[in-house]
């Protein structure tokens, strides 16, 4: 027994160069190595610099400090920057997805460019969700919802198109919620959309929260409505859940919320080694952390709270469990983006 | 407004500043020059070093880096007949046959002065705008801008030939550019349309590969075929007169040259217009300027005319992009839409602040553009004489080199293999076009202004039903739509009467 317990011992300290060599592997892995953070976008927008944000400081907080490079490959509403990930990418852990979570709403209505399992990624953490929001023309005499609910008539919505906030949103207010939109689809970017509310070409105007905000201080918009995820500012708004008449609406609304709420998330491809995935995980709860990093998410308007990858998953997992019934309902409104 | 006016120079003055869009010019020289590589590629690579930078000194670095790009590309554009940057395709027309004819240095005097011109034009007329920029983009709405892709689009009128076959020949092929437009998702629905279930074809054709391709592999083909160098075996031109020629040029067609800068500059300032539309309507305009139909024979082979416009128009629309994206927060163009990226990054909101409470600051972007354009253009004309003997290179050393360079450039419009199957796809059909005769410009305009006609189509329609058919400026736009259209067969008809009086 005495000399089992004291072979134990002899084996696990000749463990610990080994453990100790993993670590400095790993520190000599990164080492001069460039990490790419890819999107599947380009030009501006906030997930574009917040992405540049994080990988500003990222490199800091991973042994070795690799350099960290944004790289952008739109195409197909981050679709094909998702499926270039999770299949061309070599797992070494220096290649990271910076996602537009609304892919797994592609995956669960089965697109068939889809080419990938969002449960299947590992998920390093989100660097923070960004509701939505919908808003009026400050001119217009509309205050409350319920007063757009009673409105003598069809007030117009402009929207990017189907599969878009500015579309998705007011559409489900106005099948579930009694609102009285007439929506123009179509605007090149939310910029345009804007640009028409100025004009008064347009009413209403839906978009992501960081994005209304900046319209309302400006004196453009007034908001109205919000979705689940409550930003900065608008905690007392409205939410659309709570204003749709019927269970299937609220489930569909419940959908949209689901990749909203993951936010910002970044994650590497699958097989990529377990522990490089920890080193990542690490750094990412870190940068959030970064007063640095923090004060240039400030300068940009951006909020940046921690979303842990393990959370992320969990909502991936959830948003994709759906019945039957809602996804049959939830085809009739809701289309991809270009 | 004046005190603005100083105080954006001084912005741009302060050393760092300066010095910064020193670096930035250098880093857009080498850009620009570059066959294909195009100015918002390189400041999407430049965005990360803004982040210790002030807002000044930050625009100074990017706008200095891209208004350099913008005119190095004509060079390009001129010497090899590959578009230097995306946006510069219409020097090629008229730029590269001079340069075949042995006239590249006063081709490349001629681009270099009137972008100049353009750029000084651009940045008075900003300048003085600002008090009514914002009433005037407001003016414009989905119909309007639908009417204002309208005019652009009757432009194809003069860029084709003459005579009932040329005209046809050019409605034909902007029929096909149209139709080329419409590749990918519809905006409106988000059907998917000839995608042939790619994903690459869901946002449609990218304009770089595209124009790259059809304006670059033909001239590279040709320099194959012939033998020789890009000036054939011409003597050597006197290269130091050919550019004070072109400079002459300039100014011996100042009147061409302020108009097109007024082009651009409205292009411009007009929120989704669209860089790429300016310097196209601006050649347009200057095969306009033609008296007779035997000068207008020569647009496309080499009248000096068809560079000094689209030279113009290029530079001056930069000032007035700025516009719609500081003002309004909409980019013209996918340069604009990087800096915008930028201005987030700096904190800065676009909106009516940047042309009151900020408006140092969109000064000191005015003055980046004059100062940035003038050292540019001093630069050039020093080594012009140098960059101008690339023309009587061998054809065999030069074409491995500006293959590769063309595919680079069209590689980083969206990093993917499919942009260089684009590129040499409509390279082919570029070649084929050369070699039957059919204009290639028609095709590139209907391509650049497809999309615009139907989204502002659409919006109009299902915003207005018919009523925006009375809008005032909508009236005016027909009225004009109806003139550009007429005019070549006027000028034609003028032409004839004329000629029966003069035997």
């Amino acid at each position: 027994m005495r000399r089992m317990s004291i072979l134990s011992l002899l084996v696990g300290f000749s463990m610990i160069p080994l453990m100790v060599s993993s670590a400095r592997g790993q520190a000599n892995f990164y080492e001069g190595k460039v990490i790419t953070l890819v999107i599947g976008a380009k030009g501006a927008g906030s997930l574009i610099a917040a992405t540049q944000i994080t990988a500003h400081h990222l490199g800091k907080y991973i042994p070795g400090k690799p350099a960290v490079i944004v790289q952008e490959m739109p195409g197909a509403a981050h679709l094909l920057a998702t499926n270039s990930v999770f299949n061309v990418a070599k797992p070494d852990g220096l290649t990271i997805l910076a996602s537009n979570p609304n892919v797994a709403v592609a995956q669960l209505a089965k697109v068939e460019q889809v080419r990938f399992d969002v449960r299947k990624f590992h998920w390093l953490g989100s660097t923070g969700a960004d509701g939505v929001a919908l808003s009026i023309r400050t001119d217009l005499p509309y205050k409350t919802f319920e007063d757009i609910r009673k409105a003598d008539q069809d007030l117009i919505v402009g929207t990017t198109g189907p599969g878009s906030n500015a579309h998705d949103f007011p559409l489900l207010l106005k099948e579930f919620a009694g609102a009285k939109f007439r929506l123009v689809s179509g605007y090149p970017s939310n910029g345009d959309v804007q640009l028409a509310v100025q004009r008064k070409e347009v009413d209403v105007w839906a978009a992501l929260a960081t994005t209304i905000k900046l319209a309302v201080d400006q004196g453009i918009v007034r908001a109205i409505v919000r979705g689940r995820v409550a930003s900065p500012g608008f905690e007392n708004l409205p939410v659309d859940e709570d204003l749709a008449t019927s269970s299937v609406g609220k489930a569909i609304m419940g959908i949209r919320a689901l990749p909203l709420a993951i936010g910002r998330a970044f994650a590497a491809p699958p097989g990529t080694p377990a522990d490089r995935v920890a080193i990542l995980r690490e750094a990412f709860a870190k940068v959030i952390k970064d007063p640095e990093f923090l004060a240039e998410g400030k300068k940009a308007k951006i909020d940046f709270q921690y979303i842990s990858g393990e959370q992320a998953l969990k909502d991936f997992t959830a948003l994709l469990n759906q019945t039957p019934e809602v996804l049959k309902e939830m085809g009739k409104y809701i289309k991809l983006e270009g | 407004m004046f005190d603005a006016l100083i105080d954006g120079l001084f912005l741009v003055l302060q050393w760092k500043a300066f010095s910064l869009m020193m670096v930035g010019m250098g880093v857009g020289f080498v850009v620009g020059l570059l066959p294909g590589i195009g100015g918002p590629a390189t400041l999407a690579l430049m965005l990360p070093f803004i982040f210790k930078m002030s807002p000044a000194e930050a625009f100074a670095f990017l706008l200095g880096m891209h208004s350099v790009a913008a005119t190095t590309g004509d060079i390009t554009s001129v010497l090899f007949g590959v578009p230097g940057e995306g946006l510069s395709a219409a020097t090629v027309i008229d730029g590269h046959p001079m340069a075949k004819r042995g006239e590249a240095g006063r081709a490349l005097g001629a681009a270099l002065m009137s972008s100049l011109v353009g750029a000084l034009i651009g940045a008075v007329f900003l300048a003085l705008a600002v008090p009514i920029v914002r009433p005037l983009v407001l003016s414009f709405g989905s119909p309007e801008l639908f009417m204002l892709s309208v005019v652009g689009i009757s432009c194809i009128t003069s860029l084709s030939g003459l005579g009932a076959r040329g005209q046809i020949r050019g409605f034909a092929m902007g029929c096909l550019g149209l139709l080329v437009s419409t590749i990918g998702q519809e905006r409106q629905s988000g059907s998917l349309r000839f995608d042939m279930g790619m994903m690459y074809l869901w946002d449609g054709l990218d304009l770089i590969p595209v124009l790259v391709g059809i304006f670059a592999i033909p001239e590279i083909v040709d320099l194959a075929v012939r033998g020789t160098a890009i000036a054939g075996d011409r003597p050597a031109e006197d290269l130091q007169k050919g550019v004070i020629e072109g400079i002459k040029d300039t100014f011996r067609h100042f009147w061409l040259v302020f108009r097109c800068s007024a082009i651009g500059v409205f292009v411009g300032i007009m929120p989704g217009a669209g860089g790429g539309v300016a310097q196209w309507v601006a050649y347009a305009h200057a095969v306009q300027s033609a008296k007779d139909a035997k000068e207008r024979e020569g647009f496309g082979k080499g009248d000096v005319r068809g560079v000094l416009g689209p030279g113009a128009a290029n530079n001056s629309k930069e000032g007035g992009e700025l516009i719609p994206t500081i003002a309004f927060g909409v980019p013209g163009s996918g340069a604009m839409a990087i800096l915008l990226g930028g201005f987030l990054i700096m904190g800065i909101v676009p909106g009516p602040d940047m042309l009151t409470k900020h408006l140092a600051i969109t000064y000191s972007m005015v003055w980046t553009l004059v100062i940035a354009n003038i050292m540019c253009v001093i630069l050039c004309l020093g080594i012009l004489n140098h960059l101008a003997k690339i023309t009587y290179v061998r054809g065999g050393l030069m074409i491995p080199f500006v293959l590769f360079l063309i595919f680079v450039g069209s590689y980083t419009a969206n990093g993917q293999i499919a942009d260089l199957i684009v590129t040499f796809l409509f390279g082919f059909l570029g070649y084929i076009m050369v070699l039957l005769g059919w204009p290639r410009p028609p095709m590139v305009l209907g391509f650049v202004l497809g999309k615009l006609i139907e989204t502002y189509l659409f919006i109009s329609v299902s915003r207005y039903g018919f009523s925006w058919l009375t809008h005032p400026i909508v009236v005016f736009l027909i009225l004009l739509t109806a003139l550009v259209i007429a005019y070549p067969f006027i000028q034609e008809r003028r032409q004839r009467s004329r000629s029966p009086a003069n035997a």
